[in-house]
C-alpha cells in the first residue's frame, strides 16, 4: 500500500512536470512566434523615397531588440517600390529602402554580415490598382528570416 | 491578335491626334510653358515622302507574298509613299514610264522569281519615272516560304531599296526584344521577340522568374540581359545560335542590372549593388570574361548605361539632384565628369529616365516628363541632339505613356513601350516626320531594345550595306 502511494505521488509529480514544460514549450513557441511576426513586419516608406518614417522607425527598433537577443538570426530585406516611375528606378529605390533599413540596424551596432537584401523594384506588388492606398502598400521593404529563425526564444 | 488584321483594326481606332500634324499646334505651346528649350516634335521640316508602285511579282511561287511583304517594308520605312491601287491595263513585260507618270509615282519597283540550281532568286528593278530609267537592280537568293529565314530574306531586299533611293539602307531587316509577363504567369517576367514588321512574336526565355532589361550585341549574336533565375538578379548573356549562356563575374550577394554593349561587342557596361553597399556603373569583358571596372560609384544612384555609338560616350540615369527628380548625363565611356542632358530646371523638378544612344548619330532618346505624382506614368518621348549648337530637345509624343524608347539600326524610328487610351502596346516612332504605328497590339510591354541589321544567312550582322546578299552589281 506505501509502495503504491509513493509511485502514485511520483507519477503525479511527473505529471505536474511535463504540464509544466509542456506550458513553458508553448509560451517559448508564442514568444518565438511573436518575435517572427516583428522580424517579418512589413515597413513602408513614402513616394520616391527611401529615408525612414518614424513608424518604421519604430517597427525597425521592435527587431533591432529581437536581433540583439538572437545573434544566430540573419534576415534578407526584400526593397520594393509601388508602379509610378521606371520600371529600372524602381529596382534602384528598391534597394534604395532595403539599404536605408540596414543601414539603420547597422547603426545601432548590429553585424553587417547578418543582412543580406534584393530589390524587386515594382515587379512584385502586394496591392493592385493605381491609387494612393495600393501605392501605400507597395512602397516597402519585406523580411525574411534566412538563418536562426528555430532558434529564436530559446 | 498579331495578325496584320488585328494590327490594323487597332491602328483604325488610334485616336487622330496621334497622327495630325495640325493637332501639335496647341501642345506645342502649352508644351514650351512647362519644359523651357523643349520643342514639340511634329514640327517637321517639309520632307516630301516620294510615291512608289509595286508592280506584281512575277515567276509565281511566293511572288505576290514577297511583292506583300516589301509594299509594308517601305511603307514602314516611312522614306516611301506606297500606292496600294495600280492602273488599269498595267503590262507585266517592259516598261510603260509614261503610264507610271501619269500615275503620279516617282518610283516603279518590279521583280521576278526564278530559280537556278533548286535555289529560288529575286530579281527586283528599281525604275526611276521622273528619269524613264532603271536606278538599280539586283538578284538577291530567297529561302522557300517555310524557311525560318523567308521574311528576314525578302525585309533585306526592302532595305536594300530604300538604300538605292535615299543612300541609307532601312531597317525592315531587324528585331525587337523585350519583357512582358508572360500568360498564367504573373509573377514573372520573361523575354519575347518579334520582328520590325510586327510579324513572328515569340518568346526568348524560360526563366520562371523575372528577366527583363535586355540589350542586342553589335552582332546580334547575342542577347544580354538581367534575370533573378538564382534568386538574385544577374547579368546573363544568351547566344542565340546554341542557347549557352554566360554570366558577369561577381560578389556573393551581388546584385546586377541593365547591361549594354559596347561597340566592339565585348564589353559591357552595367549597374550594380554589391553585399556591402558599394554601387555603381561597371564595365566587364563577357568575351574574355575578366577586366572588371568601375567606372561611377557613389552614395546616388547611378544606372541604365547606353553606350554611344562610338563608345567613347556613356549615358546614364542619377539621381544626384535628389530622389524624385532623376536625370540623364553623359560621361566619357571610361568613366569621369558628367555633364547633365535631361532638361532639367531648378524647382521645376522633372523625371527623365531610360536613355538610349543612336547608333548612327550623337542623339540620345530618353523618356519622362514633368511629373505629377497623384497620377500613373505620363511619360513622353525625347531626343536630344548633341551636337546641336542650341540644345534643342525635342518631344516626340503627346499622349498616353511612352517608356524604353530604343533606336532602330536606320537611327530614324523609335520603337516605344506605351500606352494609350485604347490599352498597352508596343509602337515605332518615326523621329522625322512623327507618324506612330502599332507594332504590337494589347501587350504590357517593357524595356524595348532594337537590334542591329540581321541577315539571314545566320541570324548576324549584315555588313557591307544592306545590298549585299544581293548576286548582280546595281545600276547606279
Amino acid at each position: 500500500m506505501r509502495q503504491d502511494s509513493i509511485r502514485a505521488a511520483e507519477e503525479a509529480a511527473a505529471r505536474e512536470r511535463a504540464r509544466l514544460e509542456a506550458e513553458a514549450a508553448a509560451a517559448r513557441e508564442r514568444a518565438a512566434a511573436a518575435a517572427r511576426r516583428t522580424l517579418m513586419e512589413v515597413v513602408y516608406f513614402d513616394y520616391d523615397e527611401a529615408a525612414i518614417r518614424p513608424d518604421t522607425e519604430s517597427r525597425l527598433r521592435a527587431k533591432l531588440d529581437i536581433l540583439r537577443d538572437n545573434p544566430g538570426v540573419r534576415l534578407r530585406m526584400e526593397g520594393h517600390a509601388d508602379e509610378r516611375g521606371t520600371s529600372e528606378y524602381n529596382f534602384a529605390l528598391g534597394n534604395d529602402r532595403a539599404e536605408s533599413v540596414i543601414r539603420f540596424l547597422t547603426g545601432f551596432g548590429l553585424d553587417m554580415g547578418r543582412f543580406s537584401s534584393v530589390s524587386y523594384g515594382e515587379e512584385r506588388p502586394v496591392a493592385q490598382g493605381s491609387t494612393e492606398e495600393a501605392w501605400a502598400q507597395n512602397r516597402r521593404v519585406e523580411f525574411v528570416i534566412t538563418a536562426g529563425g528555430n532558434d529564436l526564444g530559446r | 491578335m498579331t495578325t496584320r488584321a488585328a494590327r490594323w483594326l487597332a491602328l483604325m481606332t488610334v485616336p487622330a491626334a496621334s497622327f495630325a500634324v495640325l493637332a501639335a499646334g496647341s501642345a506645342a505651346q502649352e508644351e514650351e510653358a512647362t519644359i523651357p528649350g523643349v520643342s514639340l516634335g511634329f514640327v517637321y521640316e517639309g520632307e516630301r515622302i516620294p510615291p512608289i508602285a509595286i508592280r506584281p511579282f512575277t515567276g509565281g511561287g511566293p511572288a505576290a507574298d514577297i511583292a506583300s511583304i516589301i509594299a509594308t517594308d517601305l511603307d514602314y520605312s516611312d522614306r516611301f509613299f506606297v500606292r496600294d491601287s495600280l492602273p488599269a491595263g498595267v503590262a507585266t513585260d517592259g516598261i510603260q514610264y509614261s503610264l507610271w507618270d501619269q500615275y503620279g509615282v516617282d518610283w516603279l519597283l518590279t521583280g521576278n522569281i526564278d530559280s537556278e540550281d533548286g535555289i529560288a532568286f529575286l530579281e527586283v528593278e528599281l525604275h526611276d519615272i521622273v528619269f524613264s530609267s532603271i536606278r538599280s537592280r539586283a538578284r538577291f537568293p530567297i529561302p522557300p516560304p517555310g524557311h525560318e529565314g523567308f521574311r528576314l530574306a525578302v525585309h533585306q531586299v526592302s532595305d536594300a531599296v530604300v538604300e538605292w533611293v535615299h543612300g541609307d539602307p532601312g531597317m525592315a531587316a531587324s528585331r525587337i526584344v523585350f519583357s512582358m509577363r508572360p500568360f498564367g504567369n504573373p509573377a514573372s517576367k520573361e523575354l519575347y521577340m518579334v520582328d520590325s514588321d510586327g510579324e513572328g512574336l515569340r518568346r526568348v526565355t524560360w526563366d520562371d522568374d523575372l528577366a527583363v532589361s535586355p540589350a542586342w550585341s553589335p552582332d546580334a549574336m547575342h542577347i544580354a540581359y538581367t534575370s533573378f533565375k538564382s534568386g538574385l538578379p544577374r547579368i546573363y548573356e544568351l547566344n542565340l545560335a546554341d542557347g549557352s549562356e554566360r554570366t558577369v563575374e561577381g560578389s556573393s550577394g551581388e546584385q546586377q542590372f541593365s547591361p549594354s554593349y559596347h561597340p566592339d561587342g565585348d564589353r559591357i557596361a552595367f549597374w550594380n549593388l554589391e553585399a556591402g553597399g558599394a554601387k555603381g556603373i561597371s564595365t566587364y569583358n563577357i568575351r574574355e570574361g575578366c577586366c572588371l571596372t568601375r567606372l561611377i560609384s557613389g552614395y546616388h544612384q547611378n544606372i541604365q548605361p547606353s553606350y554611344s555609338r562610338d563608345g567613347t560616350k556613356l549615358a546614364f540615369l542619377s539621381n544626384r539632384l535628389g530622389s524624385q527628380t532623376p536625370q540623364i548625363y553623359v560621361m566619357p565611356g571610361e568613366g569621369g565628369d558628367a555633364e547633365l542632358l535631361s532638361p532639367y530646371r531648378y524647382g521645376q523638378g522633372g523625371y527623365f529616365a531610360d536613355p538610349d544612344w543612336s547608333p548612327t548619330a550623337d542623339m540620345v532618346a530618353f523618356a519622362g516628363g514633368i511629373v505629377d505624382q497623384r497620377v500613373y506614368n505620363q511619360y513622353d518621348i525625347f531626343v536630344r541632339d548633341i551636337e546641336a549648337p542650341d540644345n534643342r530637345i525635342v518631344r516626340l509624343t503627346t499622349e498616353g505613356n511612352n517608356e524604353d524608347p530604343s533606336w532602330a539600326p536606320d537611327g530614324r524610328h523609335l520603337v516605344v513601350a506605351g500606352v494609350r487610351s485604347y490599352g498597352y502596346g508596343v509602337f515605332v516612332v518615326d523621329t522625322a516626320t512623327g507618324r506612330t504605328r502599332l507594332l504590337v497590339a494589347g501587350v504590357r510591354a517593357e524595356d524595348t531594345d532594337w537590334s542591329p541589321r540581321l541577315s539571314w544567312q545566320g541570324v548576324g550582322v549584315e555588313t557591307g550595306g544592306a545590298g549585299s546578299g544581293a548576286q548582280s552589281g546595281e545600276i547606279r
